[in-house]
């Protein structure tokens, strides 16, 4: 038996990383409907995003910030959650303005957003009117620092070279103070600081900020959250899938998260089987 | 399955650098050596035509000479290269730390620690609702404990005994709980993201999931 | 002097930073905004210390052979193409300009100049078939085709326009490079008679004529075709013949620019007609058919003449597409020459023919008769108000997709502009954008879009969404060579490298993770705890009522995960606060070395 358990502590990693490889790749190939039970985190972020909702119904104008601070390597994180995001403020009459404080962050959440476009739902969405690519801008704090005071310090243009007076939308939109919403979804170090830091500073508490993030940031967004400087927090693919199941729109994170699953508990059994053998062979070794 | 020849070079760039798994092999250094390479000069690329071009360059241009001032500094970073001169560097170095220095100053001082204390010392007295447990108040006590014990734990300054050891043995278990949770996350954000490789390779490139 | 003066960079610019929190002085604030700018430009330099770096320890290693050095040199080499094709731009002016223009995701080709004329006459062709169908929409509104058609049009005896056509063809439905050769010169010959012989008005009528009988035959055939749904046949033969229609159109005003289509059509149903075989196929065709699309490719003239592979891919595809359109978009003479035999290399028989025919003065006068196509066109699309600019830009306003009109059978709106570098060379094309804008909106229907650079391709397809209705985008995905390597070089490699930490995870985990005392007891089981949380399986292990892993991991994260983070932030912070102090105040100098 012992020995059995000593082999089994000794066992080739290459089982494990096989394992594991099988248990990220063949749920892909089903999709299996789960009940996703939100957390609290996403619950709020949830909430964040229906207050709105009280505003536009009462036929004010809400604007939303989207700043997508992510790159291409954690978009099975982030897009997800942008692309459900992006949706639901669509279905709210939300006016949207992209932006991004990482090159790819714009062209990655307008990847989402056109995919969205092309329903037949959103076919009176209008650019310009209802929603503005700013793009990316080089200056991070900076950046947000000027905005508050004034947008078009920092981008005179949007993306594509249409001078922000030429843009409806942003001609009613001059500064933070006529932004309802942050929504910041990040993979970069630092993450939602710069924005608490930096965005509310002269707004106080006009504007809410709600932030995905990628699991590794999940932790440490957590205190942001408890201390009431975001308003909700999607993290990594679980935030992901809970916001999909929230507004009931399953798409890529609910279907990713099946895999998921399925590669928690394969590690978990490796932990267990692991501290089975640990405590079974221990005696011997001391 | 793509068509897309892009799409094949990223799949069997995955695979060379999954290839590590099995043993270092010389496929997976070569993908390791392409990666530093492309990496080194995407920076560079981006860095000029980002940073380089329209804050120093444009602004040159324009007659702004004040930008020569970073540009001389620049150059200064670039002493380091020559062992004797090495030491220009610093002025640099030292004018960025200072900026750094400056931003973080006020930055932290209102997010990480105003921000953070307010949220320790949130209501303690909301004991009602459905159940004990899930109470908001009974949250934000053990909440406000955990905060102080934690700073206690790791304050060193002062010998752990007494009722300053307890509560430093107090914040060890939140802290170990806490790591625990972070643990959590962090498998999670790492299996995520190759669950994404996973669906690139079976999906984007070989078209065989949907 | 090797330190007190950084020692007084540091404090200067860190006071200064502080004070801009506290002071409305407007100098101040902008001080930080410059110094940012400084310190960015600093951190770029030290991005090419890095570069410069690597590349010394690399060219060391691979100088003196050390250990694996051949992968240094994969390291230099990367390192170089990568920096080339984003500085030296092969192709391009820099690294925004060089372009790959997709469509659907699949790259149709780079766009160097002469693939950008190329595309410049698609994209010109396209506009020009969003045109014609507004113009229909306009003055027909819900007319039927048929009652478009002049009356007196519609009595023409096919048959004996055929007879007289068929031995011309017969004697080309061979191969080899001679007959192909042939078929340029005679029609070259005939288009040059025909040309002589018609006015503007005979023209139309002829063609008119042709398909009037088209339309005729293919309703006969259908009378044998069992579909279900007859009107999609209507519509099916309607798109054929707003085909048609716009070819007939830009012949009012150009009639020379379409006499090879001329021709092409009378050929090609003539050689329908007559030829037995063919015929018998096409029947046969139809009637196998089992859709209303197999149908329809099945009895397309165009698929039929291929399927009997008595005309080659030459007549078949290129006459139309790659014939003309290198001919007519090239700037040059020399230019077409050259575009054909790019555009065409594979297709040796053609290219000959095609080099043979560029010598021929007709072709010399095709290109004198694109320019001033293309100046018509730009009128016509504009309003009449004609917009001056680059040969190039013009020529993507020259009507068409025809050919994406004829595979597809799909409305197709396209436009635009070859603009690839200047944001403000698409505002000077504000007035067809408006155009655009107002035909997309008004043709309800599915709309298939094509652009050339990113801000074309962007407008397209903003405007297109705008219109409402259904639509298929052909994505307008463009992006410079160098943001490929990104995509599919740098990205999967760095995603890739993150996701191999997960097998790594695994293992440790395994191998490490003990419940040896209290503490770690705790971690694993809160580890634990909150994987399970984050995965809807964790669900299973709830007793209702009693215990929900969700619940228990939401606990977990709001509180104990929550402040840890918290207390080590406070900490952090204070940490960061009090160094900054120390190094603006001068007390920290570790960072200035030793010496």
């Amino acid at each position: 038996m012992e020995k059995f358990f000593e082999k089994l502590l000794n066992i080739d990693r290459k089982i494990i990383f096989l394992l594991i490889a099988l248990s990220t790749s063949v749920p892909l190939f089903y999709f299996y409907p789960q009940k996703i039970i939100a957390n609290k985190a996403s619950r709020k972020y949830n909430d964040a995003i229906n207050k709105l909702e009280e505003k536009t119904k009462k036929g004010e104008e809400v604007v939303v910030l989207i700043s997508g601070e992510y790159d291409p390597g954690t978009v099975p994180e982030l897009s997800p959650m942008a692309r459900a995001t992006i949706k639901k403020l669509l279905d709210m009459k939300v006016k949207i303005i992209i932006m991004g404080l990482v090159p790819m962050g714009p062209p990655l959440l307008m990847e989402e957003f056109n995919e969205l476009l092309k329903e037949p739902k959103y076919s009176d969405v209008k650019y310009g009117i209802d929603y503005v690519n700013l793009g990316y801008t080089v200056g991070n704090a900076v950046v947000i620092k000027g905005m508050v005071k004034n947008i078009k310090d920092k981008y005179p243009v949007d993306v594509m070279g249409t001078d922000l007076n030429e843009l409806p939308l942003m001609r009613k939109v001059k500064n933070f103070d006529n932004i309802d919403m942050i929504v910041n979804f990040s993979s970069m170090g630092g993450g939602v600081k710069t924005w608490i830091q930096f965005a509310k500073k002269t707004t106080e508490e006009s504007m809410d900020i709600v932030f995905g993030c990628t699991g590794v940031m999940v932790p440490e967004s957590y205190p942001y959250l408890n201390s009431g400087q975001i308003q909700g927090l999607l993290g990594g693919l679980k935030g992901a899938a809970d916001y999909e199941s929230l507004i009931k729109e399953p798409k890529n994170a609910t279907k990713y998260i099946f895999a998921q699953s399925i590669a928690h508990v394969i590690i978990m059994l490796f932990i267990i089987i692991g501290n089975i053998a640990f405590f079974v062979t221990r005696k011997k070794r001391v | 399955m793509s068509t897309e020849i892009g799409i094949w070079v990223a799949g069997f760039l995955t695979l060379a650098i999954m290839s590590f798994l099995y043993k270092d092999n010389p496929v997976y250094k070569a993908a390791e050596a392409i990666f530093l390479g492309v990496s080194a000069g995407y920076w560079t690329v981006y860095m000029f035509f980002n940073v380089v071009k329209p804050l120093l360059i444009d602004n040159l241009v324009k007659g702004n000479f004040w930008y020569l001032i970073p540009l001389v500094l620049g150059l200064m970073m670039l002493a380091r290269l020559l062992p004797n001169i090495g030491w220009i560097s610093r002025w640099p170095l030292a004018f960025v730390i200072g900026i750094t220095a400056g931003l973080n100053f006020y930055a932290f001082l209102a997010s990480d620690v105003i921000g953070q204390i307010e949220g320790a010392i949130k209501p303690l007295n909301n004991w009602g609702g459905e159940h004990l447990l899930k109470s908001q108040g009974l949250w934000n006590t053990l909440a406000s404990i955990g905060v102080i014990s934690t700073l206690v734990y790791f304050f060193f300054s002062k010998e752990h005994k007494g009722l300053f050891g307890k509560t430093a043995g107090i914040g060890i278990l939140f802290i170990m709980v806490g790591f625990g949770g972070s643990f959590g996350y962090t498998v999670m954000a790492r299996i995520s993201l190759l669950i994404g490789r996973m669906y690139f390779i079976f999906s984007t490139w070989l078209g065989l999931a949907s | 002097m090797r330190k007190e003066i950084p020692l007084f960079i540091t404090g200067l610019v860190g006071i200064v930073l502080i004070l801009q929190y506290f002071s409305p002085n407007k100098s101040i604030n902008g001080l930080e905004g410059i110094f940012t700018n400084w310190m960015q430009i600093i951190a770029a330099f030290s991005m090419i210390l890095g570069v410069l770096n690597l590349i010394r320890v690399n060219g060391d290693k691979i100088y003196k052979k050390r250990k694996n050095w051949g992968f240094s040199i994969v390291i230099i080499v990367s390192l170089f193409a990568t920096l080339i094709i984003g500085f030296a731009n092969i192709g391009g002016k820099s690294m925004y300009n060089r372009k790959i223009l997709r469509t659907n995701g699949t790259v149709v080709g780079n766009i160097t100049k002469d693939v950008m004329s190329h595309n410049g006459f698609k994209v010109t062709d396209a506009s020009f078939g969003i045109m014609f169908k507004a113009l229909v929409d306009a003055t027909q509104k819900e007319k039927t085709i048929s009652s478009i058609l002049p009356k007196s049009l519609k009595t023409g005896d096919l048959r004996a326009k055929f007879d007289k056509m068929l031995p011309i063809v017969r004697k080309r439905s061979h191969k080899s490079i001679e007959i192909v050769n042939n078929i340029g010169r005679q029609v070259n010959v005939e288009l040059e008679s025909s040309l002589k012989k018609m006015n503007s008005q005979s023209f139309n009528e002829s063609i008119l004529r042709v398909y009037d009988n088209l339309e005729k035959t293919i309703l006969e055939e259908n009378k044998n075709f069992k579909l279900e749904n007859k009107k999609l046949i209507d519509e099916n033969i309607k798109a054929q013949l707003a085909f048609l229609f716009k070819n007939i159109d830009t012949a009012n005003s150009n009639l020379k620019y379409y006499k090879d289509i001329k021709v092409f059509i009378t050929e090609f149903n003539d050689f329908l007609s007559k030829d037995k075989d063919l015929i018998a196929k096409l029947d046969e065709n139809i009637k196998n058919s089992k859709s209303y699309n197999d149908f329809y490719k099945k009895s397309s003239v165009l698929f039929a003449l291929k399927q009997n592979n008595k005309l080659n891919d030459f007549l078949l595809k290129n006459i139309l597409d790659t014939y003309l359109n290198n001919i007519y978009v090239a700037k040059s003479y020399k230019n077409a020459k050259v575009n054909i035999l790019k555009s065409l290399s594979g297709n040796k028989d053609l290219i000959n023919a095609l080099t043979l025919n560029i010598e021929n003065k007709l072709t010399q006068q095709y290109i004198k008769d694109f320019n001033k196509y293309v100046s018509n066109t730009e009128q016509y699309i504009s309003g009449n108000k004609y917009v001056k600019g680059d040969a190039i830009i013009k020529a993507t306003y020259k009507p068409i997709i025809a050919k994406l009109y004829t595979t597809e059978k799909k409305k197709i709106a396209s436009v635009i502009s070859a603009e690839l570098k200047s944001p403000a060379l698409l505002k000077k094309l504000k007035v067809n954008q408006l155009f655009l804008t107002s035909l997309i909106k008004n043709s309800k229907s599915e709309v298939t879009a094509l652009g050339i650079s990113e801000k074309s391709s962007e407008f397209i397809m903003q405007k297109l969404l705008e219109g409402g209705g259904e639509y298929k985008l052909y994505t307008l995905e463009v992006g410079s060579s160098f943001m490929e390597i990104y995509r599919y070089i740098f990205t999967p490699l760095s995603s890739t490298m993150f996701a191999l930490l997960a097998f790594f995870v695994a293992s440790a985990s395994y191998r490490a993770f003990r419940a040896r005392n209290k503490e770690a007891t705790l971690l694993l089981v809160a580890g634990f705890l909150v994987m399970l949380g984050a995965v809807p399986i964790g669900e299973m292990l709830s007793i209702p009522g009693v215990f929900s892993v969700a619940e228990v991991s939401d606990f977990i994260m709001n509180v104990p995960v929550m402040s840890v983070q918290s207390g080590i932030m406070i900490g952090v912070a204070l940490g960061v606060i009090s160094t900054s102090l120390r190094l603006i105040l001068g007390i920290e100098r570790s960072h200035l070395g030793g010496d």
